[in-house]
């Protein structure tokens, strides 16, 4: 980035804040409190605190180096179960989920915001407790690890959990982590052979789950139809590996339409209802990447993701995803225009962050110059555990240079 | 050449077992890779409709006979799919087709789910989430038995045994999140089990597993922190030139050369025995020492399946098994990937077609006897047609 162009940027935008994810059983591994120091250290304003986390297998080159593994996710902090529905959260080790307490306690006197860092719909363990949960594709096929935001209990459960960790511990901002679903993000060993283009895609990520198939119903929607004609359209891209004529007649499908309109209205939904039980006390952030616009065209997605932005504080970019400049616009549109994070992967590995990741990644220093000429006034480094203790304080001071 | 085709229960269940069995025969395939065992997935197959498949932690996928096992009992899947087995076998013999059992031997997280005590251990002591050991006496017990009994119901040709060792400590992890560099000597020494099979052993032969453990992790976590530098070469010398650490990493490949030995012993000429051939060491013990283990690898199988993208160690391979007094059969995988980037193999990259004329290459070179197809439902039928195509094209 030119110097010019820096102080451009820097002109705009107040100082940039900057965040850090991190991972409960590396503070605990590491030392809570020596940690949250080092980050204060390091030039990090607030800490994303994983409040529910997804199955992973994690490498932490901290001291020493270690692995941590987690095949269907879990709650990470001490979750009061008494204040759940029918979905109770299946907590992690005890001595895992006092990393929250102590951070809360901590964070602040060391200058540092607390956020949980929740991930909302890939969450295994409940598609294992309540298969009904599960998004359902239009093939009938479950999803082996999401869940739908549409079903009652899914948004039940968020809810409180996100008001559970705001009251325990004051945090200042709830960021939800895919909130809004992608058919095949939250799959595990994917194995996909075939290609699958743009709309077909699109029709994939709808869901027939009974909450879904039941709205529609009320709506007046007939979802059997909507599922075969989905279905036929998809075989016949996926076939062809093309666009095809079945796929080109959903165009003029009023009732698809609708039917895709209330799903992605589901995620804004269940938005609005967390928003609305922790306001005054927490801001919420979302992140989206899903598009509707090979369905439903460029002006009615970009009318649904206006509405998806409106229902929280923050909007989160993710690098490489192509809708960043017009999700970035919509949100400075918005009354009142809604702040932009960017979360930035400060990976320093090619090949070995996952397929997804390798795909989107270039240099950390191109994300953070295209978040911040789209207005992000925040950027969320990832990951503070499964990075070397020299990574961030050098990254933060080269964001402290350019962005003064 | 013999062209054979991996399968998927679950696809068969649903596709109907008689009649894709009698369509792989009709697409002139000679022989069917029926998975008997299988790892988590979340497979897409195109035929019959867009379907999904998704296992979270692997199981067994033929109606085993419980009675029969050890400590380590197989966790089968839902009976529906287990009765894709007696049916296939009934049906492939009148379609010409030979039946394989495709077997994956140490991806199997129920496995360390249910005996955390079988599973790899890294160098750091953290158990891997995913992986058994193939020195766990009971694992080798369990995949013994399971082979016989796969073979003791059904006739089978061949046990095709996937994946015996490692070449990688993180192949089996599961939404991986690794964002340092982890230098070529690191990814080795992070190969090396500590588990309690492993340090027994080692104990057993006189090897202080635990010095080698702080003397690895101190090698590992120098690389991580500095990067792959000039000091790096010098590092890696004195790593290799430690004899203790040379024979425990010698301990660790011989193991899997022991899993294949029992599985054979049990299988006592009942079916033949596939697998792959390599090690995750080749600098640490060097190339006498490690042509030594692959001997041994090539030795206690039938047939040596090779994959295209490794033609360094597909040269190898071959040359050894050339200099046996019974050269084994070699077999040749493909992967027929249409998606790049949509499989998580680096396999996937570059355009297919080329890809395929560059493996049948390959293979020509390598003089293999019979090339796998994967995987029969999760490619289109026109697909799975133009491949058998450029086979016989390639091999009239």
């Amino acid at each position: 980035m030119t110097a010019h162009a820096s102080k451009e940027i820097s002109g705009r935008n107040a100082r940039m804040q900057v965040t850090t994810y991190a991972y409960p059983w590396d503070l605990v591994r590491l030392g809570v409190e020596r940690t949250l120091r080092q980050m204060a250290d390091d030039g990090v304003d607030a800490i994303d605190l994983a409040a529910t986390y997804h199955p992973i297998d994690a490498l932490s080159p901290r001291g020493g180096v270690d692995l941590f593994t987690i095949a269907r996710g879990a709650v990470f902090f001490p979750a009061r179960t008494e204040r759940y529905g029918r979905i109770r959260p299946h907590l992690h080790d005890p001595e895992i989920c006092k990393a929250w307490p102590e951070t809360a306690r901590l964070a602040g006197t060391l200058g540092l915001q607390l956020n949980a860092w929740t991930i909302t719909l890939y969450q295994p363990w409940i598609r294992d407790a309540h298969p009904d949960c599960a998004r359902v594709l239009p093939s009938g096929d479950r999803s082996g690890a999401g869940v739908c935001p549409a079903n009652e209990d899914v948004r039940e459960f968020l809810v409180a959990l996100c008001e559970d960790v705001v009251d325990q511990f004051g945090v200042s901002l709830v960021r939800l982590e895919n909130i809004v679903p992608i058919f095949d993000f939250d799959w595990l060993r994917p194995r996909v052979l075939v290609q699958i283009p743009p709309l077909a895609r699109t029709l994939l990520n709808l869901c027939f789950c009974n909450s879904c198939t039941q709205k529609a119903a009320a709506a007046g929607l007939d979802a059997a139809r909507l599922r075969r004609v989905v279905n036929e359209a998809i075989n016949a891209e996926i076939a062809e590996g093309k666009p095809s004529a079945k796929a080109a007649a959903l165009a003029d499908d009023a009732a698809l339409h609708l039917f895709a309109e209330h799903y992605a209205r589901s995620s804004t939904e269940l938005v609005s209802a967390i928003a609305s039980r922790i306001k005054g006390k927490a801001r919420v952030s979302v992140n989206a990447s899903a598009s509707y616009a090979p369905l439903l065209g460029t002006a009615a997605d970009e009318a649904l993701m206006a509405e998806f932005i409106a229902s929280a504080d923050q909007i989160a970019l993710h690098p490489g995803n192509p809708r960043n400049k017009s999700i970035a616009e919509i949100a400075a549109r918005a009354a009142p225009p809604r702040e932009v994070s960017a979360l930035i992967p400060l990976v320093r590995a090619a090949a070995s962050g996952g397929p997804a990741l390798e795909a989107r990644i270039s240099r950390s220093e191109a994300m953070v110059e295209a978040a911040a000429g789209m207005g992000a006034s925040e950027l969320s480094l990832y990951n503070y555990g499964l990075l070397r203790e020299r990574d961030i304080p050098e990254f933060v001071a080269w964001l402290r240079r350019t962005y003064p | 050449m013999r062209v054979t085709t991996y399968t998927y229960p679950w696809d068969l269940a649903r596709l109907g077992v008689e009649r894709t069995l009698a369509q792989m025969a009709a697409d002139g395939i000679n022989a069917v890779d029926l998975a008997a065992t299988y790892h988590p997935i979340d497979t897409v197959s195109p035929r019959g409709g867009f379907s999904l498949f998704s296992d979270a932690r692997g199981a067994v996928y033929f109606p085993a006979r419980t009675e029969r096992y050890g400590r380590i009992k197989p966790h089968m899947h839902s009976p529906e799919q287990c009765a894709v087995w007696p049916e296939a076998a009934r049906h492939a013999g009148k379609f010409g087709l030979t039946f394989n059992a495709w077997t994956i031997t140490l991806f199997q997280p129920w496995i360390r789910d249910a005996h955390p005590d079988c599973a790899r251990v890294l160098p750091s002591g953290d158990r891997s989430g995913s992986g058994v050991c193939a020195a766990n006496a009971d694992l080798r017990e369990y995949l013994g038995i399971l082979s016989e009994d796969v073979a003791d119901q059904f006739d089978i040709d061949l046990v095709r045994l996937e994946g015996v060792i490692s070449p990688m400590y993180d192949l089996d992890w599961l939404r991986p999140r690794v964002l340092v560099p982890v230098s070529p000597l690191a990814r080795t020494l992070l190969n090396l089990c500590f588990c309690g099979a492993c340090t027994g052993k080692a104990a057993a032969a006189g090897i202080d597993a635990e010095r080698l453990r702080r003397f690895v992790m101190e090698a590992i976590i120098t690389e991580i922190e500095e990067g792959q530098t000039d000091a790096s070469a010098d590092r890696a010398a004195r790593v290799n030139a430690d004899p203790e650490l040379r024979a425990f990493a010698a301990q660790y490949v011989q193991s899997s050369v022991d899993l294949v030995r029992a599985v054979r012993a049990r299988l006592g000429g009942k079916a033949r025995i596939s697998t792959n051939a390599g090690t995750p060491f080749p600098q640490l013990l060097g190339q006498e020492a490690e042509d030594a283990l692959l001997a041994q690898f090539v030795d206690a199988a039938d047939q040596i399946a090779l994959h295209p993208a490794n033609p360094h160690g597909n040269r190898r391979v071959v040359a050894i098994n050339s200099g046996m007094a019974a050269p084994r059969e070699l077999s040749m995988l493909f992967a027929r990937i249409q998606a790049p980037g949509a499989a998580g193999s680096a396999h996937a990259a570059g355009n297919a077609a080329e890809q395929l004329a560059l493996d049948l290459q390959e293979a020509a070179e390598r003089q293999v006897d019979e090339v796998t197809l994967y995987a029969y439902a999760l490619i289109r039928e026109q697909d799975a047609a133009d491949f058998i195509t450029a086979v016989r094209k390639a091999f009239p």
